[in-house]
């Protein structure tokens, strides 16, 4: 005999209804939702450090769903231009795993023209990952890895016990 | 040009404080929503799909799995009108049932939401009211499989050591090992007593030895919850904690498990895997019977949460729960919840969730790989055979019987219900036998009133859930199959050949030419025969004659009455081809052989005797 163990929760409102948690689909008794997480403030040199952040490697894992991701990096909590990734569904239940690589970078503009793109430069970096509307499917949206590249340009230095 | 190198970032992670030169800001909240965190990854949660709607209310307040039963019992709350209603639910939220009864002794409109604390033991399910204010609160009450009904304050179910009824007021109730575990009332006399902590007998939850209790910390300061854990009942206050030791009376005691924390509310609690996570008026922490443990550092309390969250919490109805599939402990407050997910322990990672919708319950629920017990009931109809009153008129029997027919597949939970309504009345339900299979079966319902006519219905449930055609409240709305309506008289209708309950034919007179109407029952101390089409001789008069044996002696004459059209007389005859009563009288409380034959005739004189072995005179 075994038994299989599920949420159910019970919502107020517009009546006494019942809902399974970790349903088919994304939504809460039909009504959308969106998710998002702002990753942890790194400082690769340290607090006192510097660095340029070049690219943004995002890592998704998607199938069954159709999705769009907007990524906005912050760097020492300004927020840089956000990119839309559109994660189209794929069948089955494996997934496909792909490495989104996004560049960071600022315009310069003169006049309303952009000349020409730096790397942004700053201690703490974030990103934050968003979904742009509802996922619409039946499978699985995962963010798997994150990491920026950088190329420290001013360390901070530990201090020397004496 | 070489690569860059490249730093990993984590989402929900725990508190790194240093990886090479990185730094990681420890007092930034990482500000995850609508995600599942498992192995340094982030997942779009899945929705909450709605399975039902229940009928009365307008908010689910309190759920309680029944492991045994694969059910789920519900509690739903009208706002407006402020009573609550208990629903028998499959355990995927499907298939409900409302259970006759009221969980509420009074409600008022516009109260708060009120708070159900619900704990089951042998098949019976004890629902307490958290009402702080004492004489707001309802009296503790059970739910029976048994008899798929609440009790109330009129018949609590609850008796002390001398079997004498009592009528507790429980702010809440909970299981440990086979006791019933019940706080926050204390006697007929002093009732509001919120440190009191009582235990029921061993395997009796309904019996509290009114010497057996415990006093739990302050006076004065109530008992908000009580959950396992490890191998105690953890007993939490709102600023102070408590452990139950021991596993019976003699070892049983309550000590000190932590001075500082205890529980906010009733419903923020739960427990996995041993381990009690509860909010405290500082925020989430977690206990296994000792001093509990923050857990609000990696959550970061101290930091600025969204801020609808701060705006919706309502701790009065918010509640805790537990996602077994994605291994997260939830602290819902409406819209908005923490979540703390345990996949990756020991490393604990929190998150935000702001659900689309405002919950107010939510509990694990399980269910069981056994045919026919989940579901509703496969039986397609119960029908009545033999219930034709046809003119006996005089009811003397103060109970029913008739035979009815299952028809379909029924699993061992099962249960065919009775329903009665007397004439004017309401509908009540009279009795409950097991469905056990398809076939026939005599059914006989007691406590009637003798000479009333009754409606009659019949249902089976599944684990109290009837089929969707039988849900409706009013059993007169049932499949007509399943249904008599009217004008059956509280008196046996059945064919004698059939019937072996309090007698038995033995023989029949030879050369009798008796129809195939004979009845008969015992009322009080007379045993009623009923007959009708008679022989078709020219003879109108027919004179009776009775006599009792106890076996041992010889045979006693008794006198036989005759009863017509409900007038008792001592007429000794009948007319011909009318129904009539025949009253074989004998002292109450005793059993009897009985015979009974025609004395006298003018035409076709009867010799025979017919023959009743061991009637009881009730």
């Amino acid at each position: 005999m075994s038994q299989t163990p599920r949420l159910i929760v019970g919502r107020g409102g517009v009546g006494a209804i019942l809902l399974r948690a970790n349903g088919a689909a994304y939504t809460d008794d039909s009504v959308a939702y969106n998710a998002s997480g702002k990753s942890n403030k790194v400082a690769p040199a340290g607090a006192g450090g510097e660095c340029i952040f070049t690219v943004l490697y995002l890592t998704t894992t998607h199938f069954d769903v159709n999705v769009s991701l907007w990524i906005t990096p912050l760097v020492d909590g300004v927020a840089l231009t956000k990119q839309r990734l559109n994660l189209v569904g794929v069948p089955g239940t494996d997934g496909e795993t792909q490495v989104h690589e996004i560049g960071l970078s600022i315009a310069h503009l003169a006049s309303a023209v952009e000349r020409l793109r730096y790397a942004p430069r700053g201690t703490w970096f974030q990103v934050l990952v968003e979904t742009d509307a509802a996922v619409v499917g039946l499978g699985a949206c995962i963010v798997s890895e994150v990491e920026v590249e950088h190329e420290i340009v001013r360390e901070s230095k530990e201090a020397i016990a004496g | 040009m070489a690569d860059r190198p490249r730093f990993k970032l984590e989402f929900g992670g725990s508190v790194e404080r240093k990886v090479g030169q990185a730094a990681i800001d420890p007092s930034t909240f990482r500000d995850l929503r609508n995600v599942n965190l498992f192995a340094g990854r982030m997942g779009v949660r899945k929705g909450l799909t709605r399975t039902q709607v229940l009928g009365f209310g307008d908010r689910v307040i309190a759920e309680h799995p029944l492991r045994g039963r694969a059910k789920l019992m519900v509690v739903t709350w009208n706002s407006t009108s402020g009573q609550a209603a208990l629903y028998i639910c499959d355990s995927d939220g499907s298939n409900s049932y409302q259970i006759t009864g009221s969980l509420l002794d009074s409600a008022f409109a516009g109260d708060p939401q009120p708070r159900i604390v619900m704990a089951d033991l042998y098949d019976r399910v004890f629902i307490a009211h958290d009402e702080p204010l004492y004489w707001r609160r309802s009296t503790t009450k059970i739910f029976s499989f048994a008899t798929n009904t609440i009790t109330d304050i009129f018949d609590t179910g609850f008796t002390d050591e001398n079997g004498d009824e009592i009528s507790p007021k429980f702010r809440g109730v909970a299981r440990h090992l086979n006791y019933l575990v019940g706080w926050g009332w204390g006697t007929a006399d002093d009732g509001d007593r919120g440190e009191v902590l009582r235990i029921s007998g061993p395997g009796e939850p309904t019996v509290f030895d009114m010497r057996h209790y415990f006093l739990v910390g302050a006076r004065g300061e109530p008992i908000i919850m009580c959950d396992p854990a490890s191998d105690i009942l953890l007993v939490k206050k709102n600023t102070d904690s408590y452990r139950l030791d021991g596993y019976d009376r003699q070892t049983f005691g309550i000590k000190p498990a932590d001075p500082q924390f205890g529980q906010l509310v009733s419903k923020l609690s739960v427990s996995v895997g041993g381990v009690n996570y509860f909010w405290s008026h500082v925020g989430a922490r977690r206990s296994v019977g000792q001093e509990s443990v923050d857990l609000a550092v990696p959550l970061d309390l101290g930091g600025p949460p969204p801020d609808a969250l701060v705006v919706s919490i309502d701790a009065e109805t918010a509640f805790a729960c537990y996602d077994p599939d994605e291994r997260e402990v939830i602290f819902c407050f409406g819209q908005w919840a923490y979540v703390l997910h345990l996949a990756e322990e020991p490393v604990l990672k929190w998150s935000f969730r702001k659900y689309a919708i405002a919950l107010y319950a939510g509990t694990i629920s399980f269910s069981q790989a056994v045919a026919n017990m989940e579901g509703v009931p496969t039986g397609t109809a119960v029908v009545f055979t033999g219930v034709t009153p046809d003119g006996f008129s005089s009811a003397y029997a103060d109970y029913l019987e008739w035979w009815v027919e299952t028809i379909g597949t029924f699993g061992p939970w099962d249960m065919i219900e009775f329903w009665v309504k007397e004439s004017g009345g309401a509908w009540e339900r009279a009795n409950l036998v097991e469905a056990e299979r398809a076939y026939s079966r005599q059914v006989r319902i007691t406590g009637l009133q003798a000479g009333w006519t009754y409606d009659f219905a019949m249902r089976i449930t599944r684990s109290a859930v009837p089929h969707a055609s039988y849900t409706n409240p009013d059993p007169s709305l049932w499949p007509a199959a399943s249904v008599v309506i009217g004008n059956v008289n509280a008196e046996t209708v059945l064919l004698i050949a059939q019937y072996d309950m309090t007698g038995e034919l033995i023989e029949w007179p030879p050369g009798w030419v008796w129809r195939d109407k004979l009845i008969y029952g015992t009322l009080e101390d007379m045993l009623v025969l009923a007959v009708e089409g008679l022989p078709n001789d020219s003879d109108h008069k027919v004179v009776w004659e009775a006599e009792v044996s106890d076996g041992v002696g010889g045979w006693t004459p008794v006198t036989a009455y005759v009863v017509t059209n409900g007038l008792s007389a001592f007429i000794n005859s009948t007319p011909d081809h009318d129904a009539v009563n025949l009253e074989v009288t004998a002292f109450a409380g005793l059993t009897r052989d009985v015979r009974i034959r025609r004395t006298t005739a003018l035409v076709t004189p009867i010799t025979g005797w017919l023959n009743f072995a061991g009637v009881v005179f009730a």
